[in-house]
């Protein structure tokens, strides 16, 4: 399938007829083939079978970047893009996993966000694909999976600037997944203190695993 | 009750603005648009391209005495470390290709594929584990920021307006006339450029303060919220003065064919005030404001444009949020 990107951002006050089809923006071609169709047979199976809410997470976040594996990263972070994927190819799985409200209203942010980093972690789709990407392992997505099945450390971690750090995205999830929710925030914030003097891009991952070890021991002595 | 949030170093640290990150001019590409000597427009350069930056500390014996450091150890105990950040590209990534000490030009390469928006670029003066493993890594000192930017500057009504600091009692920067002034604006570069006057005493340390309560964050919030409003009126007025002066010059033109014309902010800026929704011609709200201009120009410049920016800043800044910052936390 062809990648497209709307040619302007789809405002919130145009999503419901963006969704019913009245309104088609118009899209751009990104000049990129990718294995889209893969995403949406997975999501639509996923969909069949009545999955959880984070277990469609889970499953559908290692097919997606695989999927537009390759892809720049300047594409990546465009939001127009994005709409179009939410919106189009991957519009019955938003569907699904954020359903509209009591009088009907889509839930904007999950269909369109914002290009910021907490919008990118509210857009239903962006915030699989980043997920992933910050926590792939060569092609294993074993930590990707544990992020997505603890949705309270996704958010602490993903809405916050050193998410896009990757070895640190990486070494918390690894660290935290299964220590508990009160833990994980403390630990979290005590890293985050000790980030105001650390220059972490300096740091090796040996001394980004030593960081987080002795952030998390400190957190549980004095839990 | 108030609360502050502050970071206090434990162990010494250079003060803000001592650790100097520059471009090397002759390493900017041609096809480069130099917006100030912090700031470059590489919307125009095709493919990767390799930039040199220099970094110096200021009065190397001083920080080397501020930093409980013999002056020949500063070296040895120091590194310089450099940090891209681009939020709209989610990348935060250390730019640095060794081990650098402030001596010698670093190369850096950036690829357009990778980035969007702004890439801001900060030295980091940073201990080595040599001089004393506690504090390996940790920062002694930081750069005012390198400004990159890939994509047209997209500042819509009511986000900021690119800031640049600058001394403006240094001759180079051509602003010695309002030294004692806070600030500067140049509507004339494409994006505005406000330039903030770091010898006005205190005036850096508190708008670069990152509380949220206290004393500190109350005068730095006043202070946007002023200087926010007149900026605005300056932009908006000027902005609103040149469509006229196009409108008188070619009565025959549409609103779009006249717009089309000015940058592409004053474009925006115009559409938000005008109320546009379409967003091809005919532009009916551009239209009757144009009409307006030309009929009563005072009417819109004085009236609808103090309208418009009180609803741009009660926006940003809610009377809510205010009253809960500054009255009930007191």
């Amino acid at each position: 399938m062809e990648l497209l990107s709307y040619k302007d951002p789809v405002r919130p006050m145009d999503l419901s007829r963006v969704l019913s089809g009245d309104l088609q923006p118009p899209v751009s071609p990104t000049g990129l083939q990718k294995p889209l169709e893969d995403v949406v047979d997975k999501a639509a199976e996923a969909i069949d079978q009545g999955a959880q809410r984070t277990e469609i997470d889970a499953l559908l976040a290692p097919h997606l970047h695989m999927a537009l594996g390759g892809t720049p990263r300047r594409i990546l972070t465009d939001h127009r893009f994005w709409h179009w994927m939410t919106t189009s190819p991957l519009r019955d799985f938003v569907n699904y996993r954020w359903p509209r409200d009591g009088d009907g209203t889509p839930p904007d942010n999950r269909y369109l966000g914002r290009s910021t980093l907490n919008g990118f972690n509210r857009n239903g789709l962006t915030r699989l694909y980043w997920t992933a990407a910050a926590t792939v392992e060569f092609d294993d997505y074993a930590l990707t999976e544990k992020a997505l099945r603890n949705p309270d450390l996704q958010l602490q971690l993903f809405d916050r600037r050193f998410c896009i750090d990757d070895r640190l995205a990486r070494e918390c999830v690894r660290s935290l997944h299964d220590v508990g929710e009160a833990l994980h925030r403390r630990t979290l914030k005590l890293i985050r203190m000790r980030l105001c003097t650390l220059v972490v891009e300096s740091l090796g991952v040996t001394q980004v695993e030593e960081l987080i070890a002795d952030c998390l021991a400190l957190a549980s002595d004095t839990s | 009750m108030a609360r502050a949030v502050a970071v206090i170093y434990p162990y010494p640290v250079l003060a803000a603005g001592r650790l100097k990150l520059e471009i090397e001019e002759e390493s900017i590409p041609e096809s480069a648009t130099i917006l100030t000597d912090r700031s470059l427009d590489v919307r125009e350069v095709e493919g990767p391209f390799t930039i040199a930056v220099k970094v110096a500390v200021e009065s190397a014996s001083r920080a080397a005495e501020e930093l409980d450091l013999a002056v020949d150890d500063l070296s040895s105990a120091t590194r310089v470390v450099l940090v891209g950040t681009a939020y709209g590209a989610r990348l935060r990534e250390n730019l640095s290709t060794g081990d650098h000490d402030c001596q010698e030009p670093v190369p850096i390469t950036l690829d357009p594929d990778r980035y969007r928006g702004l890439l801001e670029i900060r030295a980091y003066l940073i201990y080595r584990d040599s001089h004393n493993p506690s504090r390996e890594n940790c920062r002694c000192a930081v750069s005012e920021p390198l400004s990159i930017y890939f994509d047209e500057y997209d500042s819509p009504p009511g986000s900021d307006i690119q800031a640049v600091w600058a001394d403006f009692r240094d001759p180079t920067h051509g602003l010695t006339g309002q030294a004692d002034q806070l600030f500067s604006l140049k509507p004339e570069s494409d994006p505005p450029l406000l330039y903030l006057n770091t010898a006005i005493d205190q005036f850096h340390p508190i708008m670069m303060s990152a509380g949220t309560h206290g004393n500190k964050a109350r005068i730095r919030d006043t202070m946007c919220h002023r200087i926010g409003s007149q900026v605005w009126h300056i932009l908006l007025s000027d902005t609103l003065a040149a469509l006229n002066a196009l409108a008188s010059e070619s009565p025959e033109s549409s609103g779009g064919e006249l717009i089309a014309q000015m940058s592409t902010w004053r474009e925006k800026l115009v559409r938000d005030f005008a109320g546009e929704q379409s967003d091809t011609e005919p532009l009916p709200n551009v239209d009757e404001l144009i009409e307006q201009l030309q009929i009563d120009r005072e009417q819109v410049l004085v009236r609808s444009s103090a309208d418009y920016i009180q609803q741009l800043l009660v926006k940003s800044e809610p009377l809510e949020k205010l009253v809960r910052q500054f009255l009930e936390d007191s």
